[in-house]
């Protein structure tokens, strides 16, 4: 074999990727405009609020101003004020942060835990799997908001970490079950048995040889769960038992609506912040639709 | 099949059990007991009087003691009574339970009215264009959350144009019994009816449109098309017939999902239903009531979950054999 | 002493039915099976499907639970019984025994390079520095015919006998003593399954190896055995060398096995014909000669020193 060629076998190395990875996400993303274009438009939204509220003083914003109530959009308060006076927009961009923020934070601790108990129940099934199933069906009956609301009344001193601590302790269920169908079907395939001949531990083959295999199906999972779940928060929220007021939301925005006069006069304190909430999920749900297609061989659209 | 629906309601108790078992500790973790809280506005009265009343009522007793004898009252229908409102929780329950029954059975309806011709024009012009706005109705109603798209629509339909009351079940001045009256409380309903069916038919449409497409290749349809069944007769006697029945048992988890939605829905539509009553008796600490609606809710919901498992378990033998 | 020891072995799965989940009956997917594997050699374990071979090379390596039996390894003079090991003791002696799977597809972590996935073993057993270890896999790349340039692909860039070669270069890094090939080419285009099972015969005179090869292929089997054990319904019904099996086929289910084996002369295809027919006939009728009242098979009985038949 002469240099040259072995040469330019060396550049093909290097640009081999493993099938159904991240390159065939992207190329069913690029192929869907809808999906294309929401993505484009989510990072926008998402930059902008993050650097935007980087320069905002939140002590600034949240000051009462008693002389400038509810003012109308105009050049100074872009979205106007709210009932004590204080700017819309600014509210809105810190809301979002918050929302954003939390509902992230609570995709992943929510992940964590579905990931793990669904992987542990899947991998080694017999009473560990009976257990945590049973336990995970006992969840997904109850009455869910209902109780997370009375967890969020009865706890003293009352904070964020507290609610996404609650949050994770009964959402994590469904995506449990997901991974623990996926890990029994992944279970079966000759590789695990092939890690278990070669004396590789349990725990690395679930961490190492499993967990790799479902990295689509949980990204997917994650996006869509992301929406999911700023959906709740911004919706406790709105009722009063989300975030606390320290941290205000998007959903805290919207609850100022529940003044019949600021719903149909003052729109400018809610609407903009409803309509931020329906942008964002859009956007994210298109965004993890297009992904689960692609996590989907069948599903591809080429 | 009688051994499949025994079999699966013996299965709801220990459900049942725990249930009750987890709201029996919010119950206790709940700050304030009947006794203390009856005589919260009496601070004239002797703390040994509360003690001894206390001990009367059998709050001293060790927590087993209490939690069967909750569940002894329970089981008589004795609900207990609501701190704040002074009055029985089942008087307090009757007419808003029944208000949520009806906004629940408007929702399901409307759902249903929607979702299937919808499912199925989905499925039998799959990809033309009404396909595709079908489902991206699907995604849209998908993605939004419940509260903000109902607010969005009492915005509208509500504030903007002034088609629709913006708050109550029925108007306060008309008398009871009258057409007016029905037709009040109608026009009241529609509105948060309609929001919340309109978010509630994702899993029927999706489910309907794969299936009658996953039916239409199947081998008996393509038969009956050799054989030269007219167009419509394939539909409605091969197709349909498969694909409709197993809808029936999503009947279950739509009312459970409803349940759910019921607590956004009569909050912003001012609907005074279970929903309104859990947010207002939590606001106002009146915890006996909050047990009460909590383990309603609980109890409505497992009921559901055995309604679709012995619905499916008609249309479906397979899910019989499994267990 | 043999390398390996079965005696005995049963495996028994539980059917479970009813509302509290109580065991009722028992599946005997092997039920009391004995053999031996000396150094060197190669034992052929034949049956159709389902008749419990794949579950006894699997319950050897320990994939498997035994419900009763022992499985003697011989490990430099000393006996252990791998069946009564627990997970953990059993790993110090996974590097005497590996397994090469049925399909190259799926025993091959599609997510995982050529390097990482022969390199495995080694990460479990021995330190090696990134060098060293780099060094192990392409030499077991290069007894399997394939280059260093390999290690850098995923499975998915190989075929169907590439990548059982992978699989057997996985198995080989290690040196084990005896390998386990369930059904190794069944999943291979036929052209290529000669080129495997040479290769193996090769490797096997250069590191000693020995092999249970587990096949319902008996024209492979043939080809590749010293001794052949022929399973059915979970027992042996007759074993013997090679020639014992082929030439003297004693049981009625040997005889109808190999009455199975497709002749490709087309002037014997009547005589073939007549003669499966006149064997099938034989085994319905002296079917309770060869079986039990229960329909269980008898215990081997020795009718040379080569060979066993399961005889009353």
């Amino acid at each position: 074999m002469s240099l040259p060629q072995l040469k330019t076998e060396k550049v093909e190395i290097e640009q081999e990727q493993p099938p159904t990875g991240f390159r065939v996400i992207w190329r069913e993303l690029v192929k869907d405009k809808l999906a294309l274009f929401s993505l484009i438009l989510l990072l926008a939204l998402v930059i902008f609020i993050y650097t935007y509220s980087f320069f905002l003083d939140q002590e600034e914003i949240t000051k009462i101003n008693l002389l400038n109530i509810f003012s109308p959009p105009n050049a100074e308060n872009w979205l106007g004020t709210d009932y004590g006076g204080r700017d819309v927009f600014g509210q809105l961009i810190i809301g979002a942060r918050n929302s954003l923020t939390i509902g992230i934070l609570i995709t992943l601790s929510t992940s964590l835990i579905g990931i793990t108990l669904g992987i542990i129940a899947g991998y080694f099934g017999g009473w560990v799997d009976y257990v945590i199933m049973r336990f995970v069906d006992f969840i997904l009956v109850l009455p869910t908001l209902m109780i997370v609301i009375v967890f969020v009344s009865l706890v003293p001193n009352y904070n964020v970490f507290h609610f996404i601590f609650i949050m994770s302790l009964f959402y994590w269920t469904g995506k449990a079950r997901l991974i623990r169908s996926k890990t029994l079907a992944e279970r079966e395939l000759d590789y695990v048995a092939a890690s278990k001949t070669l004396g590789t531990p349990d725990w690395k083959i679930i961490l190492f040889q499993v967990l790799p295999n479902l990295s689509s199906i949980i990204i997917v999972n994650m996006t869509l769960n992301l929406a999911g779940n700023i959906g709740i928060e911004t919706g406790l929220s709105y009722l009063g038992f989300g975030l606390p007021e320290s941290v205000p939301s998007l959903g805290t925005l919207i609850s100022y609506s529940t003044n019949p006069d600021v719903m149909q006069n003052k729109w400018w304190v809610w609407l903009p912040a409803a309509l931020l909430i329906l942008v964002l999920m859009l956007c994210i749900n298109f965004v993890g639709q297009a992904l689960k297609r692609a996590a989907d061989a069948r599903q591809r659209l080429g | 099949m009688v051994k499949f629906i025994i079999k699966r309601i013996l299965a709801m108790i220990p459900q049942l059990f725990i249930l009750s078992l987890l709201v029996f500790m919010l119950t206790k973790a709940m700050p304030g007991d009947p006794i203390s809280a009856s005589f919260l506005n009496n601070p004239n009265l002797d703390p040994e009087v509360i003690e001894e009343l206390k001990e009367k009522h059998g709050l001293n007793d060790p927590w087993y003691v209490q939690y069967t004898n909750w569940i002894k009252r329970l089981l008589q229908g004795d609900l207990g009574v609501s701190y704040v409102h002074k009055v029985k929780i089942s008087k307090l329950l009757g007419e808003r339970f029944a208000n949520t029954v009806v906004l629940g059975a408007a929702t399901l309806i409307i759902s249903y009215l929607i979702a299937i011709p919808l499912g199925i024009i989905a499925g039998r012009y799959q990809d033309s264009l009404a396909d595709k706005l079908i489902v991206g109705y699907n995604y849209f109603s998908y993605a939004v959350p419940l509260f903000v798209f109902a607010l969005l629509m009492l915005f509208i339909f509500g504030f903007r144009l002034g088609w629709f009351p913006t708050s109550g079940s029925v108007d306060p001045q008309v008398t009871k019994g009258t057409l007016e009256y029905y037709l009040s409380r109608l026009h009241h309903l529609i509105l948060p009816a309609t929001t919340a069916a309109l978010l509630s038919t994702v899993g029927t449409i999706q489910y309907l449109r794969s299936e009658i497409i996953d039916t239409k290749y199947q081998d008996f349809v393509k038969t009956a098309r050799a054989k030269g069944t007219p167009e419509k007769y394939v539909y409605n006697r091969h197709i349909l017939r498969n694909s409709l029945l197993p809808i029936a048992a999503f009947l279950g988890t739509d009312i459970v999902s409803i349940l759910g939605g019921s607590i956004f829905i009569e909050q912003i539509f001012g609907y005074p239903g279970i929903g309104q009553l859990f947010i207002s008796s939590i606001l106002q600490r009146d915890y006996s009531v909050v047990v009460v609606l909590v383990m309603l809710s609980g109890f409505l919901a497992i009921l559901g979950t055995l309604l679709s498992d012995i619905i499916m378990s008609i249309v479906d033998p397979r899910i019989r054999i499994e267990e | 002493m043999p390398l390996l020891k079965v005696e005995n072995l049963k495996v028994y799965y539980p059917i479970r039915s009813g509302f509290f989940r109580l065991v009722r009956d028992y599946v005997k997917a092997v039920d009391g099976i004995s053999f031996e594997i000396k150094e060197g050699e190669t034992y052929g374990l034949v049956g159709e499907s389902g008749c419990g071979k794949t579950t006894t090379g699997r319950t050897i390596i320990g994939l498997n639970k035994a419900t009763d039996g022992h499985v003697y390894l011989n490990t430099n003079g000393d006996q252990v019984d791998l069946v009564k090991l627990s997970r953990k003791e059993f790993r110090k002696y996974r590097q005497d025994i590996q397994m090469i799977f049925q399909d190259p597809y799926s025993s091959l972590n599609i997510k995982k390079r050529v390097r990482d996935i022969i390199a495995e073993p080694l990460r479990n057993f021995e330190k090696l520095t990134p060098e060293e270890e780099e060094q192990r896999v392409i030499d077991a790349l290069e007894k399997v015919g394939l280059g260093p340039d390999s290690m850098y692909k995923y499975p998915h860039q190989f075929s169907g006998g590439q990548r059982q070669r992978i699989g057997i270069a996985r198995a080989l890094v290690i040196n084990p003593k005896l390998i386990i090939a369930d059904e190794p080419v069944s999943a291979l285009d036929v052209s290529v399954q000669a080129q495997v099972l040479n290769f193996m015969k090769d490797i096997q005179k250069e590191f000693n190896l020995s092999y249970l090869f587990i096949s319902h292929d008996l024209g492979v089997v043939r080809h590749m055995c010293d001794r052949i054990g022929i399973m059915y319904k979970g027992r042996l019904v007759e074993e013997g060398t090679a020639e014992d099996i082929f030439e003297n086929p004693q049981h009625l289910y040997t005889k109808r096995l190999l009455s199975a084996i497709p002749n490709i002369n087309p002037k014997k295809r009547y005589e073939n014909q007549r003669l499966r027919e006149q064997i099938n006939r034989e085994f319905v009728e002296k079917s309770r000669e060869f079986f039990d009242e229960e329909g269980r098979i008898y215990d081997l009985k020795p009718i040379s020193s080569t060979h066993s038949v399961a005889i009353p």
